[in-house]
Order: C-alpha cells, then structure tokens, then sequence
C-alpha cells in the first residue's frame, strides 16, 4: 500500500519535460542486452576465435558473425553485452552473480548437447562447463568436440529465471526439459535468443 | 423503468398564476424498491392520476426564469402523496414545486398485483407567463423523463441499487449487467469494457461529464475509474460522437457521481464486501454532510479498499495476479436561486501483478505452451497477497469545476477538470535493477461551456437543445527504453443538438465539428530507429540534432439524427438512429516501435493514418407490457480507415519478421481497413411483477473486414445470459427478497481465421452461478441490504476469447461474494 501513498498527487503543466525526451534510460533500465559474444580457445592452444551477433541501437538490424571452426575439440566462452549504455555494459558479471537465476542453453540444428539431446546431424557436441552457487548448469562456459564438418545453425538461448512466489524456478534438469518438450516448458523469461550460421571444416 | 403519458390542459383556467406545469414521473429509484440489475423497476411504479396548478413563484417573474425541479414524492398505498422533498433544480422554484408535489394524486404502485407504498421522482418544469398573461401553449402530452427511454439509441442505465450488487468489481465487469457490453480480461486483476464488439480506443467513458483520459492503448490496462463514486452509471450502446465527441464509435459509458444532499443533515452509504477466490476484501463508505447553518451548500467526502490475493482456477493458482486498490475523493458545492457551483477531486490508485504465466519470450516458446495443460511451473504458484515482478501500478486523479448557472436566457454549464495519470511497468529484471522499466505520465487540462436554450415551444410540440464548446490540452511524457514517444496536444470540438418532442415523436439532430493538433516529441534514438525503418518520411518531422518534433493535425465532423416513434404510448416504442462518429488516431498507433509488451510480436506504428470515421445506425424497441417488459436493438455501421493491428505483409505478400536479440518476431503493424459490423443485442423479463419469473439478455457482434470479408480478430463471441428468478414476499423483516440461478453461455468464437490470431479461439462454455438478495429492515425506516452471488459454482474450467488470459491459462474458477450495503 506504501506505493499508493507515495505516488504523485497533482502535476502542473511542466512544458520542458514533454519536450525533451530523454535518451537516458537510467531507472528504467530493462536489463537488456544487445551483443553476444562466443569466444573458442582450441585446447591444443591458439588464439581463439571470436563471433559476435550485435544489435548495438537494438532495432531489429543485427550484424550476426558466420562461425567458422576448425575441428578439434575447444573450450567455449560466452560474453553478454549491453551497448545502448556508453560505455558498454557488461552483462555477463551481473548475469554470473545471479547464475541461481539465469541459464544458457545451446540449441540448434548443428549442435548436440543436454538441451537438444541425440542429434545425429549435429557437428558439435557440447557440455556445460560451469555451475551457479547452487551447483547447477549455468551456461557461461562449455567444453565441445566436433562430430563431423558442414553447415548448420548454432542456437544461443538466455533464460531469466528469477523465484515465483518465493520458490526458486530454476531447478536440475532443464536442459532436458528443453530437449524434451522444448522452451516454452521452462519457467521465466528469454532474455537472449540468437541463431548462428554455424560451419566446421 | 416507467412511462408516462399525460396530457395537460393549459388554458383559461383561472387557478393558474400564469405558469405551466409539465408534470411527469420518471424512473423510480427510491428505498424500499427492488432493482433488476438490467431493467429499473420489475414492479410498477405509481402514476400520476391527474395534475394540478403550478403556482409561477413572483421571486422569479422579474427575471423569467426557467427551470426544472425535481421533487422526491412519497406514495402510500392508496395514492396519497405522504411526503414531498426538494432534490435537484433552481431554489427559487423548490417550495413551488414541493407544495404542488404534495397536491399530487397518484394510483398506487403494484408489485405482483398487490398496492404498495412506494417512493418515485416528479419533475416540474417552470415557465414563466407570456405577455398577455396567458400560458405558453394549450396541450401537451408529456413523455417519461426517463433519459433511458428518451434516448434515440439503446441506452441502460444502472443504479444505485445494481452497483452495490457489483460491489468490489471493478467498472468493466459492473457494466457486463447491460446487455450487449462484455469485458475484456488483461493479464493483470484490471479488464477493459467492451460495447458492441469495440474496446477501449473505440468507447468513450464520461466521469462527472469529463472524458476519461488515459493510456488507451495497454491491452492490460483496467479503465481507471473506481465504480463506488458513481450514484449511477448509463451506457449507451452505438455511435454517439455527434452528442459526445471522438472516439464514441461503439458507445459511452457515462458515469454519474450522485448528486450533493439537498436536505440539512448528515447521511451516506456504508459497503463492506468479501469475495472468496482470492480471498478479497473490499470496504466503501461515503458520507455526505449539508449544514443546516448554510443552506445550500453540501460537502462530501469518500474512500474505498480493496485486496486481493492471486486468484484460482480450479486446477492451479494464476500467479501472481494479487492486487490493491485505493480510491477516495471529496466534493464540495454550493446552489443558489439561479445556479449552483461544485469542486471535487477523486484518485484512483491500483497496484496489481502480472500473471507469471505471460510467455512471451519467442514465437515458438509462445506457441509450445499454447497446448500445455497447465502453465510451465504452475506447482510453485500460491494464491498470497504478494505483488511481484512483474507488475503494473497506477494513479488516477482528477480535479474538477463545474458552474451551471440558469436564467432567461436558459442554463449554461461549464466545466473546467484536471486529470493526471502516472503509470509504471515493472518487468522481471536481474537483481541491480530498481524501479519501474515503463514510466507514463499523461497530463490532460479539459474545459466545456454549454447553453441550454429554454425550452421552446413550437405549436404542439416542445423544442429543447442548445450548443457548446469543449478544448482539451494534453501532455504525455514517457521514461524508458523505446516504446513511445511524448506528445503534446491540442483539442477542440464545437456542436449543436435539438430535440422536438411532439404527441407521439420525438425528433433530435446533433452536428459536431472536432480537430487534432499533436506534435510528437522523439528523442535522438527513437528518431534514428524510425529512419533506419524507414517508417517516418524525412519531412514528416522537424530534427535539431537532439530532439525531433513530428506535427500532425486532423479535424472530423460527425452529425445524428434520431428518433423515438411512441407506437403505444407507455407500452410499445421504436427509436431509429442515424449517425457518423470518429476517432483520431492515438499515438501508439501512429509510432510505436518496439515488442509489444503482451505478445511475441514486433509492433511498428504508421504515422500516415488519419482518423477513423463509423457511419451507420441502429433500430432498438422497447416494450413494456404487465407480463413483459423487453428491449431489442439491431445495430449495423461501416468503419472507414479503421486502424486495425495485422501481420505486416513483406513485398512478395510473406508475412515480415524482425530478428532481435529475443528471436524472431512476426512484425505487426497498424494499417487501415474497411471495417463492416452488424449484430444485436437486448433483454427480456418476463413475469416482472410475478413472484416467479426469467430475465434473459445478450448480444451477438459480426466484425469483417469489408474488402476481404474476415472476421477481425477481437470480436467477442456471441453470448447469452438467462437468470430464472424468485421473488417470494417479505418474511418478516426480510423484504425485497431475490432468488435467482444464473445461467451464462458463451459461444466459441468462430467466425476470426485461427491463422490471424495467436491460438486458435477457445470453446464455448456454460457456467452457472447463483444469487440471492435481501432487504433487512432495522427500524427508524432503515434497512440493512444483504446480497451473495456465487459465479462459476461448478468449479468449470474454461478460457474466454475476449480474455489475454486465453493464450497462457484458465480463467478463475468459482467464486463466491457475499456484500453488505447500508444508506446511512
């Protein structure tokens, strides 16, 4: 009831916020983010190879990198990215604080991994690599072999799992979930859902 | 509801001080008198017998003023007149008109054929002498001064008794008791009212005589008016733009606070309320004060509360769907000989959770849990009182000034009200973020002036009418990411209406002109985002570097002509109406860029449309007979430039998608369509004064696109409602006792393509439910009103088209409330 009482009661005709809308989003922040990165790091040693799907002004127009990967097995690095913020904000230290309440998932036509479970197809077998506080699946790092070459698709998919009525939502067993009955199973929200072209050769 | 004709003979009669007296009884309305929740009265009212002399008072023949009065007049059994009171009208013609009230002579009211003591309304209308000395006119028959009746389209009217019997539910779901009018369900514990098929954008909703102005366009967004300040509450069903101004295409909601006490003393209304599913509380008290000290002047002051905890289906809890409301008000006002004055002030706060269930995280998430059985992580949800993210939460104020002064010349009334809604999302966001991620603040300064010509008289008949001006200025300002743009306003409307009221016509015309000037203010971002879109032409707005301001100017007239033909007088009419009425468009419609809040989809405005303009009428009949008292209404109107939100259709005619950083989205767009709508809607009572008898109403809406010939999506499902009821006499101190079993089938909505929609339409349903009322008397001629309505007592599980809901859960499930109302 606080909220009611507190709310503004009458407000004067201010002619200068009407006319300067602002750019600063500052309290209303959505928490979004607009540019995710993947980073491979071949385990025999190299450089690793950095893909990125960007939507910097977030108006439906991203510039999404073709991944392009060389076989072998490789350890993967996801890095999320808010640029409508200057400088850019990291969102993947925010996201790796509440890991109790966020999950990564990779899906896609090349790929195999928990959340997609047996996919022949797939040129990519992937496994989670990292655990939230609670010990379960977060998804900011994996490990991963190639199965084969070709080209498909890599799906990245960001799931906001935050408690409902007091009870946390995020529980073992997700990826499976997906794998069986797909995202609209889990409980939350996506935050993130993009699609790589994937190549391996 | 009651009719009544009466014919006056004004002539050399010498008892007549030269004045005229127009004697009818209106609808009655008093204590002690049963209330259907659609029609008025079910029993039959006194009639007035015969007239008698109006005595001009000489206070007012120096000016010669006119007026009305209306006079609240107790019958007894017999027809004697036991008690006369002064209630609204100028104060120089009150001892006037009460002393020729209490003169009156009336048959009696029936219920059930049995002569009963009854309380009813009598209006006086004062004229003064013409020159000669004589009175104005020789006969006149009057007709019933029941706005309801004399209104040329279907018009119902709900009163104080059927709003208590709503108490607790918001305004949307009160207005479902007039056939004809559904609700639109959000997502949230707020729903919208639906009148002939059209929502919100397309109705006009009247507080206190103000425009209702707020963030149209949030398919969860609850009309923001709290029902307990209402005395009474009209809905007029059709286009009535001519008579009230944009955006009356599919009707008006006007609701009425009561009117200040007239009588020195203290009295009020006390309402407490419990309803089961969800475990709400609701409590209401009003208290009206008019000082014996100044005579004249009468303050008010109200508050009422409400709770609710997350509502049930009956397989799982909706979570998150708990909410909180507070509203409250004061009014104070002063009357005099020639006028009366009156400043009020009422806030409206909610605070309400989304549904947790809302899923629209991708298009294939959405469409996966389509065929779920219940929602994922459903076995967490637990029906508490706690809000949680995401959640919405709303203010309402308004401030208004109302004069109405009468003289020679008429009456002119003007209004002057300041109304500001603040509204805030809060979405789901990661634990560093506070405060809201939507931030709405929409300013509106409104004022009208309207003269009443006195009323003229034209041979047999009676012309009345007048003319008026109303301007708006608004201002809107939004925080947060992409969505909206701010906008300031610039509204003005000027018209004319007439209305002859001859022997067995009434004839009235209404001309309204209306024009938009709105300049959009977009920052540099959004202004980037339309251009890169290319939805916004270069030299649509003007850009300094940081700001772009976007002009637009409209300007519609609308006009009616209307009439009302008494077949049989007091018992068979027909009322035929022909009118244009028109909506600007809003500026969501016009730039909104973004996801849209409560689908999968992505939402993209069209800055070219113009305003929408309905064109067409309606035929309504009313009949009221011992055994029956029924109203049916046919209704067709053809919708140009109608704004309607669509897939958008890329070039090769594949519908478009965006690819964000959520998925892939199907782009939707505002365009505008030709829009044919016919259907029907009424009610029927049969056995009104009986002590058993069936009330019955509904409504059936046909909405297609004119050039293809789909149905649009929205139109709400064809529907029927059937109340068997029991009326035993007085046990007791229980009097007006009600019994009845409710009876509510809904069809499924088959007429809209599945492909256009998100899911296909649900099916059709039957609930049934039940309701019992009674009257307690508690001495010193008060009594004590006890009511239970139990919705849904089968525990059905169903969803309804009209309903968000539909697309992720079930409706609630059965739900029972108890109310408990006191005049004080």
């Amino acid at each position: 009831m606080r909220y009611l009482m507190l709310a503004p009661l009458l407000g004067l005709l201010a002619c200068s916020d009407v006319e300067n809308p602002g750019d600063d989003v500052d309290g209303h922040d959505h928490g979004l983010v607009t540019k995710v990165e993947l980073s491979f790091t071949p385990d025999g040693g190299g450089d690793a190879l950095v893909f990125a799907w960007s939507d910097p002004e977030n108006d439906g127009d991203p510039v999404i990198d073709p991944i392009v990967l060389p076989e072998g097995d490789h350890a993967l690095t996801i890095a999320l990215w808010n640029e409508l913020e200057d400088p850019s904000d990291d969102v993947t230290v925010e996201v790796e604080a509440e890991g109790e309440e966020h999950q990564l998932f990779l899906t896609g036509s090349g790929v195999q991994s928990e959340a997609t479970g047996d996919n022949p197809a797939a040129l990519l077998d992937i496994s989670y690599a990292d655990e939230d506080d609670g010990g379960l699946p977060l998804g900011l790092e994996h490990v991963l072999r190639t199965m084969a070459t070709g080209e498909r698709e890599l799906l990245v998919t960001l799931r906001h799992l935050p408690p409902e009525d007091g009870t946390a939502t995020k529980t073992a067993g997700l990826a499976d979930d997906v794998a069986a009955d797909g995202f609209g199973s889990l409980p939350g929200d996506t935050d993130v859902q993009v699609r790589f072209d994937l190549m391996v050769e | 509801m009651t009719s009544f004709t009466g014919r006056f003979f004004v002539g050399p009669q010498l008892l007549w001080l030269a004045g005229l007296a127009l004697a009818s009884v209106a609808r009655a309305e008093p204590p002690g008198t049963e209330v259907e929740a659609v029609q008025a009265t079910p029993f039959h009212p006194p009639e007035l017998e015969h007239q008698v002399p109006l005595v001009y008072p000489e206070a007012a023949l120096a000016e010669g003023l006119h007026g009305g009065v209306s006079v609240l007049v107790d019958v007894d059994a017999t027809g004697r007149v036991t008690d006369a009171r002064f209630e609204e009208g100028p104060e120089v013609f009150a001892e006037a008109a009460v002393d020729a009230a209490r003169a009156l002579h009336f048959r009696p009211a029936t219920r059930g054929r049995v002569d009963v003591a009854a309380t009813t309304r009598v209006l006086f209308h004062f004229a003064p002498p013409l020159p000669d000395g004589s009175s104005p006119v020789v006969e006149i028959v009057v007709h019933a001064a029941d706005e309801d009746l004399e209104d040329v389209r279907a018009r119902t009217t709900l009163d104080a008794r059927d709003l208590e019997r709503a108490a607790g539910q918001d305004l949307a779901e009160t207005v479902t008791a007039v056939a004809g009018v559904r609700m639109a369900e959000g997502t949230s514990d707020a729903s919208k009212p639906i009148i002939r098929g059209q929502q919100e954008r397309r109705l006009l909703v009247l507080f206190d005589g103000v425009r209702h102005e707020s963030q149209k366009w949030g398919p969860d967004h609850g009309t923001e008016i709290d029902p307990f300040a209402a005395g009474s509450v009209s809905v007029v069903r059709g286009a009535a733009g001519a008579r009230f101004g944009p955006d009356a295409i599919g009707g008006v909601i006007l609701v009425q606070p009561p009117p200040l006490r007239s009588e020195p003393g203290v009295g009020g209304k006390a309402v407490a309320a419990f309803a089961s599913n969800g475990t709400r509380p609701y409590g209401a008290l009003r208290l009206d004060v008019a000082p014996a000290a100044v005579p004249g002047l009468a303050l008010r002051v109200e508050g009422n509360g409400a709770r609710a905890a997350s509502r049930r289906t009956p397989d799982y809890v909706l979570g998150n769907t708990a909410s909180e409301a507070l509203n409250g008000g004061a009014t104070v006002g002063y009357r005099w000989d020639h006028g009366a004055v009156r400043a009020g002030w009422h806030r409206y706060a909610f605070r309400g959770g989304v549904f947790y269930g809302v899923q629209s995280g991708t298009p294939e998430a959405f469409a996966a849990q389509l065929s779920a059985e219940r929602p994922a992580s459903s076995e967490l949800w637990t029906a508490d009182f706690g809000i949680d993210r995401p959640s919405q939460q709303v203010t309402h104020d308004v401030a208004t000034l109302h004069a109405t002064v009468f003289g020679a010349l008429g009456a002119v009334d003007a209004t002057y009200a300041y109304q500001h809604n603040h509204r805030l999302e809060f979405e789901q966001v990661r634990g560093g973020v506070e405060g809201p991620q939507y931030d709405f603040t929409l300013r509106t300064h409104s004022g009208d002036v309207a003269w009443t010509h006195p009323t003229a008289f034209v041979g047999i008949g009676q012309l009345t009418g007048g003319v008026g001006v109303q301007g708006m200025l608004q201002e809107n300002v939004y925080e947060g990411y992409s969505l909206l743009p701010n906008f300031r306003g610039l509204g003005l409307g000027v018209f004319a209406h007439e209305r002859l009221s001859l022997q067995r016509v009434d004839v009235e015309a209404a001309l309204r002109h209306d024009t938009l000037s709105r300049t959009a203010f977009m920052s540099e971002d959004d202004y980037g985002l339309h251009q890169r879109r290319d939805t916004l032409d270069e030299g649509q707005c003007d850009f300094d570097g940081r700001v772009a301001s976007c002009p637009a100017r409209y300007g519609t007239s609308s006009g009616s002509v209307g009439g009302v033909l008494h077949l049989v007088p007091e018992q068979l009419d027909l009322k035929v109406d022909v009118s244009t009425a028109s909506r600007f468009p809003n500026v969501d419609e016009l730039y909104l860029v973004g996801s849209a809040p409560s689908f999968p989809v992505y939402g993209v405005g069209a800055p070219d449309l113009g305003p929408e303009t309905a064109f067409g009428g309606s035929v309504t009949a009313g009949l009221r007979l011992l055994w029956v008292e029924a109203e049916a209404s046919g209704f067709a109107y053809h919708v140009a430039n109608y704004v309607y939100f669509a897939p958008e259709l890329g070039p090769n005619g594949q519908p478009a998608f965006d690819v964000t950083i959520r998925g892939t989205w199907p782009r939707y767009a505002f365009r505008p369509i030709d829009a044919a709508v016919q259907g029907m809607d009424g009610s029927v009572t049969l056995g009104p004064q009986e002590v058993v008898g069936l009330d019955a109403r509904g409504g059936l809406v046909r909405m297609r696109d004119a050039a293809t010939g789909d149905g649009l999506v929205g139109t709400p499902a064809d529907y029927l409602h059937l109340e068997p009821v029991v009326r035993p006499g007085p046990l007791g101190p229980l009097h007006e006792n009600r019994l009845s079993v409710l009876v509510d089938g809904v069809a499924r909505q088959s007429r809209v393509d599945p492909a256009a929609d998100f899911a296909p339409a649900p099916e059709g349903y039957v609930l049934l439910g039940l309701a019992a009322d009674t009257a307690i008397d508690v001495g010193r001629r008060r009594e004590v009103r006890v009511g239970l309505t139990a919705h849904n007592l089968l525990d059905h599980a169903y969803r309804d088209y009209s309903s968000l809901l539909r697309y992720y859960a079930d409706q609630p499930g059965r739900d029972v409330q108890v109310r408990v109302g006191m005049d004080i």
